[in-house]
């Protein structure tokens, strides 16, 4: 019986080459789109899955009040882990983890070069599973001097030569020796690093860890096996009170490792929003290809109807031809999975560049053989079931007198298919243009700074020091039109406190303030205007160090006039305002404007530097002359600070990318779909159309009339997308604070396009068939 | 153009064919369908051509309805030299004045019959309150005004073919193609539809009938034969030959 289903279906196939065609190539996309989304999704459900402990392993999240609103942070004290050991009895071990590292000199092999290093305890290789190449995880961290480098650094510094135990120079003052080479860390894993070396080191040479106040690690516990995970968090609620302080309101709970790269601290889906959205965009993908195969079966029944109607009289049941239909439908689906699979390995690299990634297809691999067994399976299902159940309803008499007619039969399916497809399309066209224009907005916003042309350098070594002498050799050059030193860039302030106390109101000290320590050439550099008093002044350096400029926000806060000369205390220091300036934006614009506090000087970690147009490469030789000068130890790295600005958009460009691809071949796999039925009807009206020409109608009518068939549908899928993309845009809108409004005229434009896209598609195939001899159709003689 | 005939009567010439011929070629063969036809049929006259299968009859009718052009010869439709017409021009020619009625009907499935009656007006822009009072004319006429909306599958071969009718003459088209209009009837349906199209007839029209039955055949003024594609015989009835 097998081998018979298999001829006939091989029959079939050959028999009618085109709709073969159009139904393996619409199949073959949607499965490769699904797959390409699968591939994705996996690697990201997968996110630090593969350590033994998973389920001991937790991040420690810090939560403190402002303003009467609770925040967390993962970000913790140095002291707070060992503390934890030692009172918390269910903490078996624990790490302390510089989250963002520390981008460092290191000369290497003689080689000079900036690196990300990390710092953890000796825990760390005891709790996650990061194998080791070479070294073990109990000696690699025994001294505070030693580095584990990975795979890829170790071929990058020392070739095929073994790194153990060879010394490199770190900040030009550590020794640092190579006790372990670690295999380059998987991508599924929320820890990114190449060297690593133990907190120790950080606890011998600097002392910010040693403060409770001071939140710039994170930490992360194992827990013993039989641990009641709630238990220990409701032990460490008050675990600040009992500790730290009896008055604080801080405290601190436990996150599985495995959630963070998918939800929030507070438990919000984000990495998992964005999963749920693709793997809708794959169902629907592969909806719209089923679609097509069930409107081209059902629309071709007649052809199949003898077929059925003689083995049902000479004795076959319903199943057995529903089941020869259903193993059709998986044979095609069989086929149609291997042409997936060579789109896939086409367009993975430029899938992974989008994403960041480095899927791959292994096909080895037990998951990647049980998504595409299931993508085969349901493909062949789901497209199958409903053409097996309609083409075996055939009524045996009806078949044997002749008196079927497919063309309406399963119509009203068919137009439910179409406007369901073109209604997805316009969904999906309508999502990707209006999420393109709000990522534009907000790439190209003015956020209230002049981002464009100014240069930033790190300091390192000396150049702390030499501050006004950079600056004055600098300018020597007409390239340079002015600098200044800063605490942070002003895109990014991650810096902020509290504690600030104004109008004699003690409740005013809860507020979160962003604070950033800048120089009185900040508003030259920005050309950020100043709505009240001055700005911090060269001329006035003893005296500024007790005033205070503030932001527009911050001074609404104080009061709703002019809050010039108004006193703003902390640490029971009094500060004079001497100036407000304008809000720009220092965060992503997805969030609304912070307090913010400006400080006249402190401590500086880079040097932002303004230079006159098209003078790119003077001014770049220039600035990496004079900072070799004061810096001869490090290699100087120039930026830009509006390169460095879009990449905090990155993951809207690489979801716009996946959009714009998928709603493209979404529109392909329509169309596919729209020309099979239209060659389908066309072949189904060759006698109406010759009767027609006969009666006096021109090709430039009967086009006409094909078209209008299929023009109301999409029209009606038109309608019932609007709303649901506007639902969708209006949410995705809502997530930022500075938002374009809704774009209207897309909808229209998107209607236009769908229409103008499947009249071609169907106007190709009415001018054909309304070309024809209508004697040839009539067949006369 | 006017004639007189030997009687005196004056009559004009509708169509006329001189050394029409037609071939058709596929890959390895050349069949010749027409041959060498000379032919002159007179406004309001009913002409029924008949012959064995694959003779060629409706291949000269398909010429004559402007729906295929001849190989060779000339062929002329009221005073214009058409056989080197485009199919546009045919176009426009045959829905002015021509009416096409089929052995197997071919009416449009998906239309009432009042819409496939209309079909015609349509085509050649009549607004629609002037169809409407047309079609309504016409239905009343083959006696089917009562089920104007019903659908094809709904009525009786016979009624079928009085549809075909009414939508052939609804334009008042100067001329009747019938291709075998009795094929698919029974004697009753068959002898009712007959008599419509001699009525037409005798009221002006002119037709050109093809058929395979001698008692059909019988009701028009002149019978030509066809073998092989030629003209073997006319017979004539004894009628006064201008209108």
């Amino acid at each position: 019986m097998f081998v018979f289903n298999l001829k006939i279906a091989y029959k079939n196939l050959i028999q009618n080459k085109g709709y073969s065609f159009i139904n393996i190539s619409g199949l073959a996309l949607g499965m490769a789109c699904t797959l390409l989304l699968l591939l994705w999704v996996n690697h990201e459900l997968s996110y630090d899955k593969f350590h033994k402990k998973e389920k001991q392993l937790f991040q420690i999240v810090n939560w403190q009040t402002y303003s009467g609103q609770e925040y967390g942070w993962p970000n913790i004290p140095g002291k707070l882990v060992d503390a934890l050991k030692e009172e918390i009895p269910e903490i078996i071990r624990a790490t302390n983890y510089n989250p963002w590292g520390d981008n460092s000199l290191f000369v290497i092999n003689g080689i000079k070069n900036y690196e990300n290093v990390l710092h953890a305890d000796a825990d760390f290789f005891k709790m996650f599973s990061f194998p080791l190449l070479k070294g073990s995880p109990e000696k690699v961290f025994e001294d505070p001097f030693s580095l584990v480098i990975s795979e890829k650094m170790a071929k990058k510094y020392f070739g095929d030569k073994d790194p153990i135990g060879q010394v490199i120079q770190f900040e030009t003052q550590y020794d640092l020796t190579i006790t372990g080479v670690l295999k380059d860390l998987p991508s599924n894993s929320i820890f990114k690093f190449d060297l690593i070396s133990p907190f120790e080191f950080k606890k011998k040479n600097y002392n910010g860890w040693k403060y409770w106040g001071n939140h710039s690690y994170s930490g992360f516990v194992e827990l013993d096996g039989n641990a009641n995970h709630d238990k220990v968090n409701a032990k460490l609620n008050s675990f600040y009170k009992d500790h730290v302080d009896k008055e604080s309101t801080e405290r601190i709970s436990l996150v599985p490792v495995s959630r963070t790269h998918l939800y929030s601290l507070e438990g919000k889906e984000t990495g998992m929003k964005q999963i749920k959205i693709f793997l809708i965009i794959a169902l629907f993908i592969l909806l719209i290809a089923c679609f097509n195969f069930m409107n081209l079966c059902t629309a071709r029944a007649s052809k199949r109807a003898k077929e059925i109607g003689i083995k049902k009289a000479i004795g076959s049941s319903k199943s057995k031809l529903i089941r020869q239909f259903l193993f059709e439908s998986v044979l095609l689906s069989f086929i149609a999975i291997n042409f997936a699979i060579i789109m896939v390995r086409v367009f993975l690299p430029e899938f992974n560049t989008i994403l960041g990634q480095k899927l791959t297809l292994d096909y080895s691999n037990g998951m990647f053989l049980a998504i595409t067994f299931t993508v085969i399976i349901v493909t062949g299902l789901l497209a199958g079931l409903y053409p097996a159940f309609f083409l075996t309803s055939y009524k045996t008499v009806d078949v044997i007198k002749g008196v079927i007619n497919s063309g309406n039969k399963g119509a009203n399916l068919r137009k439910v298919l179409v406007v369901f497809q073109f209604a997805l399309t316009v969904v999906l066209l309508i999502s990707t243009i209006t999420i393109s224009l709000q990522t534009k907005f907000v790439k190209s916003a003015s956020t209230g700074l002049d981002r464009s042309n100014v240069i930033f350098v790190k300091l390192n070594g000396n150049m702390i020091k030499s501050k006004e002498s950079i600056k004055e050799e600098l300018s020597r050059d007409p390239s340079i039109l002015s600098s200044s030193f800063a605490s942070h860039l002003p895109i990014s302030i991650g810096n902020n406190g509290s504690g600030f106390e104004w109008n004699n109101d003690e409740s005013s000290q809860e507020v979160l303030i962003t604070q950033l320590h800048a120089d009185p050439d900040f508003i030259d550099v920005f050309k950020t205007p100043m709505l009240e008093g001055r700005f911090y002044s060269k001329n006035h350096l003893k005296a500024d160090s007790n005033n205070l400029v503030i932001n527009e926000t911050f001074a609404r806060l104080i009061d709703k006039g002019s809050v010039l000369n108004k006193i703003i205390k902390r640490n029971g220091r009094p500060r004079r305002i001497i100036g407000v300036i304008k809000d720009f934006n220092f965060k992503s614009l997805h969030r609304n404007i912070e307090p913010l506090i400006f400080f006249p000087s402190g401590y500086y970690s880079v040097v932002m530097i303004r230079i006159a147009p098209n003078t790119n490469s003077r001014a770049v030789a220039h600035i990496e002359k004079v900072c070799q000068k004061y810096n001869p130890a490090f290699p100087t790295v120039i930026n830009f600070l509006e390169d460095r600005y879009e990449t905090q958009y990155r993951q809207e460009e690489s979801t716009i990318a996946i959009l714009k691809y998928f709603t493209l071949l979404t529109i392909i796999i329509s169309c596919l779909g729209l020309f099979g039925l239209a060659s389908f009807m066309a072949e189904e009206k060759t006698k109406e159309i010759g009767i027609r020409k006969v009666l006096g109608a021109t090709v430039n009518d009967l086009v006409a009339l094909f078209s209008k068939e299929f023009t109301k549908w999409v029209i009606l899928a038109n309608i019932i997308a609007w709303p649901v993309a506007w639902y969708l845009m209006d949410m995705h809108l809502k997530e930022y604070a500075f938002r374009i409004d809704m774009p209207w005229w897309v909808f229209i434009l998107v209607a236009l396009m769908v229409l103008g896209i499947s009249v071609l598609t169907v106007g190709y195939q009415s001018w054909k068939s309304a070309s024809q001899d209508p004697v040839k159709s009539l067949k006369c003689e | 153009m006017v004639y007189t005939n030997k009687n005196n009567h004056k009559y004009i010439i509708m169509i006329q064919t001189k050394s029409l011929s037609k071939r058709f070629r596929t890959e390895d063969i050349e069949t010749s369908a027409l041959s060498n036809v000379n032919l002159s049929i007179k406004k309001g006259e009913f002409v029924a051509i008949m012959g064995p299968s694959g003779c060629g009859k409706s291949t000269l009718l398909n010429i004559i309805g402007l729906l295929d052009n001849p190989s060779e010869g000339k062929f002329q439709f009221i005073n214009d030299e058409v056989s080197a017409y485009t199919e546009k021009q045919r176009t426009q020619l045959r829905k002015v004045n021509i009416g096409f009625v089929f052995q197997s009907f071919n009416l449009i499935d998906e239309l009432s019959v009042f819409e496939n009656v209309e079909l015609p007006l349509v085509y050649q822009k009549v607004p629609a309150k002037e169809r409407k009072k047309k079609v309504e004319a016409v239905l009343k006429r083959v006696q089917l005004d009562h089920r104007s909306s019903h659908y094809p599958q709904q009525l009786s071969g016979g009624q079928q073919q009085r549809v075909a009718i009414a939508r052939a003459v609804v334009a008042n088209p100067n001329l009747i193609l019938a291709d075998e209009p009795t094929g698919n009837l029974d004697s009753a349906n068959g002898k009712e539809v007959m008599d419509l199209l001699s009525q037409l007839n005798q009221e002006g029209t002119t037709i050109v009938m093809v058929t395979h039955s001698i008692s059909d055949a019988d009701r028009a003024d002149r019978i030509i034969q066809l073998f092989d594609g030629q003209i073997v015989s006319e017979n004539t009835k004894n009628i006064s030959s201008s209108n």
